[in-house]
């Protein structure tokens, strides 16, 4: 389970995340949508204790991540939107690399290598070096990473950037099975269509503040919008919030 | 301004941070310090090389040596660090860089991609002139009290030689990338490497025939000032710059403008043929480089089962992080082509150290002192070098070098200051076992009893400990994650402040190492051996307690400089 309260994030003047509050449930899929430059990639990345949050408390299964970050990490799989990995690692030894920083013992990370090499069909460039991957095989070995010390919350940022249909489906796929088996996930995507199918709860944030929160049954009738999509409820929402300020 | 297109984006970065120095009194009063250091390190240099050349002169007083003997000799070691250092950025320039992409995407002239690409390896790589040479070449200058036009003329020589060695860098590593990809050329270079060092042997070898110690103990002055000719060839440009210093400080009739003239227009047409060269062959090799990279395939299981037998598996993150650093070291093309330097500089101290062995003759002003005791000293700071080479070459980019990798770091659970420590120990053991290796050959050739070899090695692993974590430290502070490739890191600004840090440790080192030798040399303990044991079990307990409080200070520093990154 994933705890948000009074988040909030400056940087000097400019504030990019405005005390925020959400959560996402065990087994819970929920898509975190916004504009460019809205906040998301802030909040995520304080999410995966990339960075500290200046107000503000962040709970990873019930453990505060700015009071105890191993444990909290330990609990986090996170999939960057752009998938930078050490190119002179080949895919398997990245893998290796990844289970010895998450002290996994051997005979279970040569188990799990072997199964999400094979699941995320890697298994063919598994010997390669990671500079001669293509973005979807880089953002596929990322997703291995991420799920390699079976995680119980799972945060993603732009899955779908650089998948051929191929892999767009496996990762829609990996969503729900591993929302079925209890595990939180919360993705940021500008794909409407794919959060409009795979969410089971959605929360907009623009300009730093969340807009919308909630199942999009619940959205569509807070909005008086039953008949719209999420796409037109989403342009109407941050039309409406960029309005106040301008 | 449109001429040099490629240079506009380190202007305007150059730009920007005097910029923010005006905005920010603290970044002002850092950068004025960091300045006062390398002034500091300029005067150094600058009255070191007067003393040296005081104590040569004096040594050799029976022999007439002129200027342009030591200025070529010393131009033929300067030119030989410039290539190499120009070898590793060129490759970096030319075939590494993350913006080459986009630079051969656009219909940029190749005249203009091969000036800005020659500019950005010689600013790179030439500071280490700045530094040095200028304050050497205005030593030699007052040393041999020369004309004030001297001053600007030498600098005007100078440049020639360092367009020669960019100039020359380029064309080889152009060449090396004709026969095979540039993303192979490092065991081109490795091999080129091995293959010198083996050649130098079989050279030495064939000069002193009876091999060993021998080879220099018929203290020949004659056989041994030939040796030092040996770079003094018609055909070296080092030579050139040699004999117009050498004639500007003392006129020995030489036709200066003959070899200034060679100079320039072997400057010129090197540039030339290089770029020739370069607009016949620079889109073929780089685009094999690109295609080549899809064929590498290792076997990555059982390589991981041998780095599990090697780490053992009771600190998985040390393991993960060590294995980490080795394999980049030995497949990123600047690292491993670095391994060539650092040949040259082991090479070159070995040799140097016997060559200089073979003098026997007493040091004016150290009365009833043997030619030995200077030479432990100039061994001392020989290896302080090699040790601050090593570390501002391969451990300080350390951290950098995980690049935009870093978020895999960032999220997992270990601790900023378990990276640091393991990224620590991961390069402490390789380089104190190759300093403590070279530095007893080193030793051993000059004839150091066992017990002094065995202090020798101790306090070289102390020496070693501190330089280490002082560039581990440093390159966390400095840390940069977004470079363009990876030889950049070793050329860049934080570079230059661990340089001078590790210069002034080193420096503090030598001096505690050197007390008990100075309590001998007056007199204090000789014959008194408590006194001398006492003496040098303090000395070596100051130089352990100053490298570990410097290591883990550094390392301190640093963790606070990646933590406050995420803030």
């Amino acid at each position: 389970m994933i705890k948000i309260e009074k988040l909030k994030k400056s940087y000097g003047d400019f504030v990019a995340v405005d005390t925020i509050s959400f959560s996402v449930k065990d087994g819970e899929v929920c898509s975190f949508l916004g504009v460019n430059g809205a906040g998301k990639t802030t909040t995520l990345k304080i999410l995966a204790g990339v960075l500290k949050p200046t107000a503000g408390t962040v709970e990873i299964c019930g453990i505060d991540i700015s009071v105890d970050p191993r444990a909290a990490k330990r609990a986090i799989g996170y999939i960057p939107d752009r998938p930078h990995l050490h190119a002179k690692l080949t895919g398997r030894e990245f893998l290796y690399f990844v289970s010895d920083l998450y002290d996994l013992s051997n005979e279970i990370a040569e188990n799990r290598i072997d199964a999400l090499l094979t699941e995320y069909r890697l298994r063919a460039w598994e010997d390669k070096l990671i500079e001669s991957y293509s973005h979807g095989m880089k953002q596929r070995l990322a997703t291995c990473a991420a799920l390699l010390h079976e995680p119980r919350v799972l945060i993603v940022d732009e899955p779908m950037v650089g998948l051929d249909p191929h892999g767009a489906k496996l990762m829609k796929q990996l969503f729900r099975s591993y929302a079925k088996r209890g595990m939180s996930i919360l993705v940021s995507t500008h794909s409407l269509n794919i959060a409009e199918e795979i969410s089971d709860h959605i929360v907009i944030i623009n300009r730093g503040q969340i807009i919308a929160d909630g199942t999009l049954p619940e959205i569509k009738e807070r909005e008086a919008a039953q008949d719209s999509n999420l796409e037109e409820i989403f342009l109407q929402l941050t039309l409406e919030s960029d309005s106040q300020y301008s | 301004m449109s001429l040099l297109p490629l240079q506009r984006p380190a202007i305007f970065a150059l730009k920007n941070v005097l910029r923010a120095d005006r905005a920010s009194s603290t970044l002002l009063f850092r950068d004025c310090v960091i300045g006062t250091l390398i002034l500091a390190v300029m005067v150094g240099v600058y009255l070191g090389s007067i003393w040296t050349l005081g104590v040569i002169s004096s040594t050799f007083g029976f022999v007439y040596l002129p200027p342009s003997s030591l200025i070529s000799s010393f131009m033929l070691i300067v030119f030989f660090f410039l290539l190499i250092s120009n070898l590793v950025e060129g490759l970096g320039a030319f075939f590494s860089s993350r913006s080459l992409d986009l630079i051969v995407a656009t219909p940029i002239s190749s005249a203009k991609l091969f000036l800005g690409k020659s500019i950005e390896v010689a600013v790179s790589s030439s500071w280490m002139v700045v530094i040095f040479v200028v304050p050497a070449m205005l030593g030699f200058g007052s040393f041999y009290s020369a004309p004030w036009s001297f001053f600007p003329l030498a600098l005007l020589i100078i440049l020639p030689l360092l367009v020669i060695a960019v100039q020359t860098a380029i064309f080889l590593i152009l060449l090396f990338s004709m026969i095979v990809p540039a993303n192979r050329t490092r065991e081109v270079f490795v091999l080129v490497g091995l293959a010198v060092a083996a050649g130098t042997l079989l050279f030495v070898g064939l000069l002193f025939p009876e091999g060993g110690q021998s080879w220099f103990s018929a203290a020949n002055v004659a056989d041994i000032f030939w040796l030092i000719s040996i770079p003094n060839t018609i055909w070296s440009p080092p030579y050139w710059v040699g004999v117009s210093l050498g004639e500007l400080l003392q006129s020995s009739g030489k036709p200066l403008g003959l070899y200034l003239l060679l100079l320039g227009s072997f400057a010129v047409a090197i540039m030339c043929l290089t770029y020739f060269f370069f607009s016949l062959t620079f889109f073929n090799s780089f685009s094999r480089a690109q295609s080549q990279r899809q064929g590498v395939r290792l076997n990555s299981r059982q390589a991981h089962q041998r780095w599990q037998l090697l780490l053992g598996d009771r600190n998985r993150g040390l393991r993960a992080i060590a294995a980490k650093e080795y394999r980049v070291f030995f497949r990123d093309i600047s690292q491993a082509s670095q391994s060539l330097m650092l040949l040259g500089i082991c090479s070159f101290y070995v040799f140097g150290i016997r060559i200089m062995y073979a003098f026997d003759v007493t040091v004016p002003g150290w009365e009833g002192k043997s030619w030995g005791q200077f030479l432990v000293l100039v061994s001392a700071a020989t290896e302080a070098f090699i040790v601050s080479a090593v570390c501002t070459r391969f451990v300080y980019p350390s951290v950098s070098l995980e690049g935009e990798s870093f978020w895999i770091l960032q999220t997992s659970p270990l601790s900023m200051r378990e990276l640091l420590r393991a990224k620590f120990l991961a390069w402490l053991i390789p380089v104190s076992l190759l300093c403590v290796t070279v530095f007893s050959v080193g030793a051993a050739g000059i004839g150091l009893s066992w017990d002094s070899l065995l202090l020798k090695a101790g306090s070289t692993f102390f020496v070693c400990y501190g330089m280490v974590g002082l560039a581990i430290g440093l390159g966390a502070v400095f840390a940069n994650f977004n470079w363009e490739h990876s030889a950049q890191l070793a050329a860049g600004f934080g570079n230059l402040v661990f340089m001078l840090a590790g210069v002034v440790l080193v420096s503090i080192s030598l001096l505690l190492l050197w007390v008990p030798f100075y309590l001998s040399f007056i007199g204090l303990s000789q014959h008194k051996p408590l006194v001398w044991l006492v003496s040098v079990l303090a000395s070596h307990f100051l130089l352990a307690a100053l490298n570990f409080t410097t290591a883990h200070c550094a390392m301190r520093f640093g963790e606070r400089a990646l933590l406050r990154r995420g803030e």
